[in-house]
C-alpha cells in the first residue's frame, strides 16, 4: 500500500464548518475538520492517551478537538492545549500528548491528504473542472468498495472488459477491440500512465447513444492515472469528421481511489460538462445529469467484478501465472509503476494484487 | 577521456511466443526478445522522457460484433 502520495479525503462540501470527520486512509485512521478560519486539518485520529477515536470527540472554542473519553484537546497543530484532570491538580500538559498532524491540502474542490512518513514531494494533481463555474458538475457520494485499490485501477484501464461485463449500456465488443495508444512518463513531478482511444465512424453502444444523441460518431477517450490515487478520464464525442468543431459533445471524469486498508478502499467520481450543455433526448435536461444518471449501473457491475476477484484472493494459490493479452499492456505497466512506488517507501503489499503477478510476467531486466 | 553512452531505458514491450509483458533495456536491434528472440509486437518506443506504443489488434471484427442474443 503506497502512503507516500496525495489522496482525496472528500470534496470540500463533505466537510461543513463545525462538523468532524473519521476515516481510515492507507491503515491510518484520521480525523479532519474545518477551522474558523475555514482552513481543512487531519490528525492521526488515536488520542495520544488511551488510544480513543477522536472523531468520537466534539470541537471546542480555538479550533480545539476534545476527545470524548478524558477530554485531551488537540489544536490543529496536533498539540495536547488541555487535559481536564490535570488542570484540577495543578500538573503541566506531558510533552508526549501530541498527535501527529497530517498534510492537508484543498485545492479545486477537493480536499488531499497525504498519509506517508516522508515530506510531500510535490502538490495534489489539478482538477480544475471542479467547483469551476465554466462547468456543470456532479459529485457522487464516496463509495466503499470491499476490494484493494489496484484492483480499480486495473479496471479503470482494462477497457477490454466492456464486452461482456458492461454489453448493453457503454460497451460491446467491437469497443473492446478499439487499439489503444499507452503513454508513459512525469509531469508536474508525478508519474502518469495514459491510454488514448480514437474510434472513427463507430457505431456507439446504447448507453453513449442516449446521452449524446448520435449513432454514429467519433470519438476520442482518454484515461489517466496520475499517481496511484486519482484516474482522469475526458470523452469527446462528434459526428464522423467533427471532432475539434464546435460540433464536439463530452465530458471530464475524475475518479478517486483511496485506500482503506490491504482489502478495501473508498471511490469517488466527478462528472463534469461544459456549462449549460444540454441533453440531446431532453433538451430541459443538463448533459451532465443525463451521464450521471446512467453510471450507477456501469459502476455497480465494476465493482461487483473487482470485489468478487478480491474473494478468490482469499484462497490458496501459489501456483498461478497469470495469463496475458496484449490488450493487457496499460494494466502491466500500472502495475509495474504501483509497485516501484511501494519499493520505494518499503510497503508492499499482499502478493495476490501486486508484485507476484507482475514478477512472473514481466520481470525488468 | 572516455564518455559513457547514455544507458538504454527500459522498454515495454509483447512477446507473443512468451506471452507476455517485459520491461527490458536489452530487446537489441533489430528488436528481438532477450528470452526467445522473437520479435516483439509492439514494443515501447522512448523519447524526452516518454513511452509510447500502440495496441493495433489483427481481429476482424464480425458483422454481428459477438455479442449473445438479447
Amino acid at each position: 500500500m503506497i502512503r507516500n502520495a496525495w489522496y482525496v479525503a472528500g470534496f470540500s462540501a463533505e466537510f461543513a464548518p463545525d462538523s468532524i470527520t473519521g476515516q481510515v486512509i492507507t491503515g491510518r485512521p484520521v480525523v479532519l475538520w474545518r477551522t474558523r478560519q475555514g482552513r481543512a486539518v487531519a490528525l492521526d485520529a488515536r488520542c495520544a492517551h488511551k488510544r480513543f477515536p477522536l472523531w468520537e470527540g466534539r470541537l471546542l472554542a480555538g479550533d480545539v478537538l476534545e476527545c470524548a473519553y478524558h477530554g485531551f484537546a488537540y489544536d490543529p497543530s496536533g498539540k495536547c492545549v488541555a487535559i481536564p484532570a490535570l488542570h484540577e491538580t495543578g500538573q503541566h500538559i506531558p510533552r508526549t500528548a501530541r498527535q501527529r498532524a497530517f498534510p492537508v491540502a484543498e485545492q479545486d474542490g477537493v480536499v488531499w491528504l497525504w498519509p506517508g512518513d516522508a515530506e510531500p514531494a510535490s502538490h495534489p494533481p489539478r482538477t480544475v473542472e471542479i467547483g469551476s463555474d465554466g462547468w456543470d458538475t456532479i459529485n457522487t457520494e464516496p463509495m466503499e468498495v470491499a476490494a484493494n485499490a489496484r484492483l480499480l485501477i486495473e479496471n479503470l484501464f482494462d477497457l477490454t472488459h466492456f464486452y461482456p461485463l458492461h454489453a448493453g449500456n457503454i460497451g460491446s465488443l467491437a469497443d473492446a477491440r478499439v487499439p489503444v495508444e499507452i503513454e508513459r512518463g512525469r509531469r508536474d513531478g508525478l508519474p502518469y500512465l495514459k491510454t488514448v482511444r480514437r474510434r472513427h465512424s463507430f457505431t456507439l453502444p446504447p448507453m453513449t447513444r442516449d446521452r449524446f444523441g448520435l449513432e454514429v460518431a467519433d470519438q476520442l477517450q482518454e484515461h489517466t492515472m496520475v499517481g496511484p490515487g486519482l484516474f482522469h478520464v475526458v470523452v469527446t464525442v462528434a459526428p464522423p469528421g467533427r471532432l475539434g468543431t464546435g460540433d464536439e459533445q463530452g465530458f471530464v471524469l475524475y475518479q478517486s481511489i483511496t485506500p482503506r486498508d490491504e482489502s478495501s478502499h473508498v471511490w469517488r467520481r466527478s462528472t463534469s460538462c461544459r456549462s449549460g450543455t444540454t441533453w440531446a433526448a431532453s433538451p430541459g435536461k443538463s448533459l451532465v445529469e443525463a451521464i450521471v444518471a446512467g453510471a450507477p449501473t456501469v459502476i455497480e457491475q465494476d465493482r461487483w467484478a473487482i470485489e468478487q476477484q478480491q474473494k478468490m484472493f482469499g484462497y490458496p494459490d501459489d501456483d498461478y501465472r497469470e495469463v496475458h493479452i496484449k490488450t493487457d499492456g496499460a494494466v502491466v505497466m500500472a502495475r509495474h509503476l504501483l509497485d516501484e512506488m511501494e519499493a520505494a517507501e518499503g510497503t508492499a503489499g499482499p502478493a495476490q494484487v501486486r508484485s507476484q503477478r507482475s514478477r512472473q510476467s514481466s520481470d525488468a531486466r | 577521456m572516455t564518455v559513457p553512452a547514455p544507458a538504454q531505458p527500459a522498454v515495454w514491450g509483447f512477446c507473443g511466443t512468451c506471452e507476455r509483458w517485459q520491461l527490458s533495456a536489452a530487446w537489441g536491434s533489430p528488436p528481438a526478445c532477450p528470452e526467445c528472440g522473437s520479435l516483439p509486437q509492439p514494443l515501447e518506443s522512448w523519447a524526452d522522457g516518454t513511452g509510447r506504443l500502440t495496441l493495433i489488434l489483427e481481429l476482424a471484427l464480425s458483422t454481428a460484433g459477438g455479442q449473445p442474443a438479447g
